[in-house]
């Protein structure tokens, strides 16, 4: 069966045309097939896929078609909480987690009858790394096995690029959801702080987290996010607007639109490969030539925003996990207990300079973005590293180009803009004003439709 | 307030054991690399600017029981 995307799916499944239960048995099919040299899964659930499948097909044939992920195979990251199904965090800790209610969005794409494929490889907590030192191996890159598979979402990235689901859910802290949609060549979506609720998600850090997809395609995306949205008072951060129609602002264009190029931030403050940068221009023409009035952008030194975000990261991590951390530490994978430890190393004067720093860092933000409707740059400096190239504070080291819109709070997605000579997914970030997720991804798909890189899959 | 220099190992070593953590000499020494760079950060975000000593976070109490 020739690999769709949800939105090619649910045209066919609501038409009759596919058959839920052949659409999960031929992502089954995938999944025996190359699971073992890709890890993305910590637990698959095939029984229950199939049985939802075969339950999705009967509703369709009488008549009960719910929507566009109706019979759409699925997977979450091993932070959201399913209930009844281990729930691990890719942790020793949680090993035997097994909650007794789903995560708010869990139970949202439940409702719009996705077909439930497991659980999927994490970082640990949602920061560990590519770590050998836990119960579960690390995912690995489609594109190239030997090649990492970003994170924190490195499972959901794995099993989308490879089509063992069509769409998964991700967190993003401070790029989890952005990074693997860049190095595995897929979309994905960090949407504005508040959009989703995070109830039922392993917290990293409180005031950075989001939830979110990862898919195929940008307008993949809009429909995942659509699906997921709805206010939810048990997530204090979780706003009450309506839900946001997202699908129908994909088709609008971007004539006359406004492109903020942040040059300064890949041509100065942190290099990138020369190929990431042909990749830059290319995009810049593509949507030049669809009609976008581009200029270059200035905001504060991106090493502003990393020292920020990273400190009211590692404070907040800290607050979650000191308990286990001073008792359970060599529970931990080394990855993650390394870097959360630095919580006791660091002051409440440091987190609140931290978070003033917040504070200058979005009204700049703000100011700039009135003469922008939205901001581009890479979604990282070089194709995916090889595994063992992923160091413990690497992190730490160089400030990478997703961080600042956590710290912002603003939407970003990743979208796939080429290919590297060794044939690995290179990333274009678009960034939007708050609550402007429907002009980010509305740029996404019209840059989707304008190029060819959605013919391309990993061969496995 | 933060001291005027990153900690050294020796101090590194006090601090952890007055917080409660067990670590190996091993793991502290490895720590203490990244530990710099974190120090880092935070003279990078104590010292941006010229922001006032009264200066309100971005995120603030709001009065009301809606949240």
């Amino acid at each position: 069966m020739q690999l769709p995307s949800i939105a090619e799916a649910s045209r066919a499944i609501a038409e009759r045309r596919l058959s839920p239960v052949a659409l999960a048995e031929a992502c089954l099919a995938r999944i025996a097939a190359a699971e073992p040299k890709l890890n993305a899964f910590i637990k698959l659930t095939p029984d229950a896929a199939m049985s939802a499948a075969r339950e999705a097909e009967a509703d369709i044939n009488a008549g009960r078609y719910k929507g566009p992920l109706h019979g759409i195979p699925f997977a979450h990251k091993d932070i959201y909480a399913t209930a009844g199904v281990a729930t691990t965090a890719h942790s020793r800790l949680l090993e035997n987690n097994v909650p007794k209610e789903s995560a708010f969005t869990v139970e949202k794409l439940a409702a719009a009858g996705v077909l439930p494929f497991g659980k999927l490889a994490t970082h640990e907590f949602a920061w560990g790394g590519p770590s050998f030192d836990l119960p579960w191996p690390p995912a690995r890159n489609p594109w190239n096995p030997e090649h990492f598979p970003g994170g924190s979402s490195s499972g959901t990235g794995a099993a989308v690029a490879a089509g063992f689901v069509l769409g998964g859910t991700g967190s993003d802290t401070g790029g989890s959801i952005r990074l693997p949609a860049a190095y595995c060549g897929l979309a994905g979506i960090k949407p504005t702080y508040g959009l989703l609720s995070r109830y039922g998600i392993q917290p990293l850090a409180f005031t950075l987290d989001h939830a979110g997809p990862l898919a195929w395609t940008v307008e993949d995306c809009a429909i995942l996010l659509e699906a997921m949205a709805g206010h939810d008072p048990r997530d204090p951060a979780s706003v009450n607007t309506p839900s946001p129609e997202l699908r129908k602002r994909l088709d609008t264009g971007i004539a006359g639109l406004r492109v903020g190029v942040v040059r300064h931030f890949f041509e100065h403050d942190t290099p990138i490969a020369p190929e990431v940068g042909a990749a830059m221009s290319q995009s810049i023409r593509v949507l030049e030539t669809l009609g976008a009035k581009v200029a270059d952008a200035t905001l504060p030194p991106l090493q502003d925003w990393a020292s920020a975000g990273m400190l009211i990261m590692i404070a907040e991590a800290y607050a979650v996990h000191e308990p286990w951390v001073k008792t359970r530490y060599n529970d931990y994978g080394e990855l993650f207990r390394d870097r959360v430890v630095m919580g006791a190393f660091i002051s409440s004067g440091d987190y609140l300079a931290a978070v003033r720093m917040r504070r200058e860092l979005r009204t700049a933000l703000a100011a700039e973005m009135q003469k922008y409707d939205v901001l581009i740059l890479p979604t990282v400096p070089t194709p995916a590293p090889r595994m063992e190239a992923v160091t413990k504070y690497g992190g730490f080291e160089v400030p990478n180009f997703t961080m600042p819109f956590n710290v912002a709070g603003t939407p970003a997605l990743s979208i796939c803009n080429g290919y590297s000579a060794g044939g690995l997914p290179l990333a274009l970030q678009i960034v939007g004003r708050p609550f402007e997720d429907a002009t980010v991804l509305a740029v996404g798909h019209t840059y989707e439709r304008a190029t060819d890189w959605r013919s391309r899959r990993p061969r496995l | 307030m933060s001291p005027a220099r990153p900690m050294t190992l020796q101090e590194l070593t006090a601090q952890a054991q007055a917080s409660g953590l067990d670590l190996t000499p091993v793991q502290l020494a490895e720590i203490h690399t990244g530990y710099l760079h974190v120090a880092a950060m935070a003279a990078r975000v104590r010292g941006a600017g010229d922001r006032p000593r009264e200066a309100e976070p971005a995120l603030i109490f709001r009065p009301g029981f809606e949240d």
